[in-house]
């Protein structure tokens, strides 16, 4: 299913709960991972000292630098290696979402796993912070492959994976995403739940629709779904396909709750825009934010 | 301003008199909170008074996921009590310096705050409820935080108290019985 995957590290507790879905979807599918750490800016073009992300402090930059940090990131997961397999470990100076990018993209890789944060934020503030993290959003942004989302610890894994819940809003984004999700369904013979929710804040003129507006809204989201992509899944059976009203976020949220889900997937943005212009959703920001299991956001299905 | 004082059955008190009416003209005042005020205090509060359910996106589906589980007696061991506390945090690095002033709902274990995001709500329901001290942190120094009394709003009570519960949707139970 995924022949190589990159996980986007800072090496710090922020990114522990990705790091253990990385190890374990990498041994579970017996793919090539990528340890892969970016840490600092060099400082002007040509420059032989970095600017340390986090403390701010100057470090040279050079060969023993590089295998420092490199050795650093073997110590901070040797848990996990010990456990599973050793995985490439690269290291390199630059920002980070232009590296992880045109490491992905040279190499091939068939997913992007990270964080939410580089650091573990009060939930209190997070609303004034910037939900997430401004490298992941804009890794999510430009990937050619889904990127997979992991906030907190998941409660169950990648490992034993069998409810994956996929959020539509009918963009043509939200194609690519069905696209992951069903192929990941299929691949592991696990059930797919069609999860649509209608968006009652964006009623006309503030006027709240009646219960038959609702309903017929529902209904013609339904038939949506079953001409747009049941007939995608040919033979594929294990499906349900569930229309809610209410505010996205929320319902999306409340129905991973109900139903258990162990993962979400959901299209990066919700608007037809150019993906390389769009800013991740808002509806994909708060469900990252605060749900309980991984998040795959994916953009485009030229890695699917 | 007048301060409002919130029972534990949820009713908001002005100068010992049950507010029945409209409450959106109390928001701006300060609260005392009643020494059994729970969380359980807290949503009843908010079914009490419907108009409050809109400072919210999630107050109505918590209200409904709350209703599922009405019984007494919803405590978990790994906490005391909750708190709720206001904080001012100076930041210089990274980014540009800025100053932030947030609220947070959080639970206590001797003495110490613990995170609430992985618990299901339902579990917190019966902890009693507490306005706590406002924490200025300096500079990101987390060792050293000063504390100062101070006073809350309807308001940041209701908005903060719902934004911090929105962090906790976790499922029930795990899918898979391992």
């Amino acid at each position: 299913m995924f022949k190589k995957i990159l996980f986007a590290t800072t090496a710090s507790p922020a990114c522990d709960a990705a790091a253990k879905i990385a190890f374990e979807l990498a041994e579970k599918y017996k793919s090539e991972l990528v340890l892969y750490h970016v840490f600092g800016v060099p400082s002007h073009g040509g420059s032989f000292s970095v600017r340390d992300y986090v403390t701010g402090e100057e470090d040279n930059l050079g060969p023993e630098y590089i295998e420092f940090v490199k050795d650093e990131m073997k110590t901070t997961y040797e848990a996990l290696i010990q456990k599973y397999a050793s995985p490439r470990i690269e290291a390199l100076a630059g920002i980070p979402s232009t590296e992880i990018l045109r490491f992905a993209r040279k190499e091939g890789v068939d997913l992007i796993i990270m964080g939410a944060h580089t650091r573990q934020d009060e939930t209190g503030s997070a609303r004034f912070r910037g939900i997430v993290g401004t490298t992941m959003q804009k890794v999510a942004q430009k990937a050619r492959c889904p990127v997979l989302i992991i906030s907190r610890p998941c409660e169950t894994c990648f490992w034993y994976f069998n409810k994956i819940i996929f959020g539509t809003d009918f963009s043509k984004a939200s194609m690519a995403a069905f696209q992951f999700a069903y192929k990941m369904a299929a691949f592991i013979g696990c059930k797919l739940y069609i999860f649509h929710a209608l968006d009652m804040g964006t009623s006309q003129a503030g006027v709240s629709p009646g219960q038959k507006s609702i309903e017929d809204h529902i209904k013609a989201a339904k038939a949506r779904i079953e001409t747009e992509y049941v007939p995608r899944m040919k033979d594929f059976d294990n499906y349900e396909i569930t229309i809610w009203e209410g505010t996205p976020y929320v319902e999306l949220l409340k129905f991973a709750r109900e139903t258990s889900g162990d993962l979400i997937v959901m299209a990066h943005h919700t608007k037809d825009i150019d993906p390389d212009e769009a800013l991740l959703g808002s509806t994909v920001e708060q469900v990252v934010l605060r749900s309980a299991c991984p998040v795959a956001s994916v953009n485009r299905d030229d890695k699917l | 301003m007048e301060k409002i004082f919130i029972d534990s059955y949820g009713n908001l008190l002005k100068k010992g008199v049950k507010q029945t009416g409209p409450v959106l003209k109390l928001l701006g005042n300060p609260i005392e909170l009643d020494k059994a005020f729970t969380l359980r205090s807290f949503l009843l509060m908010i079914r009490r008074y419907p108009e409050l359910k809109n400072l919210s996106e999630i107050l109505d589906s918590l209200l409904e996921i709350i209703s599922k589980n009405d019984s007494v007696g919803n405590k978990i061991s790994d906490i005391e009590s909750l708190v709720f506390y206001k904080t001012i945090e100076i930041q210089g690095f990274p980014g540009k310096p800025k100053l932030t002033v947030y609220n947070s709902l959080k639970g206590v274990i001797q003495k110490k705050t613990k995170d609430l995001k992985f618990f299901h709500p339902e579990a917190l329901l019966d902890h009693t409820l507490t306005l706590g001290k406002l924490k200025h942190i300096v500079f990101g120094d987390k060792e050293d935080i000063f504390e100062y009394e101070t006073f809350y709003t309807l308001f940041e009570l209701v908005e903060g108290v719902a934004w911090e519960l929105s962090f906790n949707f976790n499922p029930l139970q795990c899918s898979i019985r391992r």
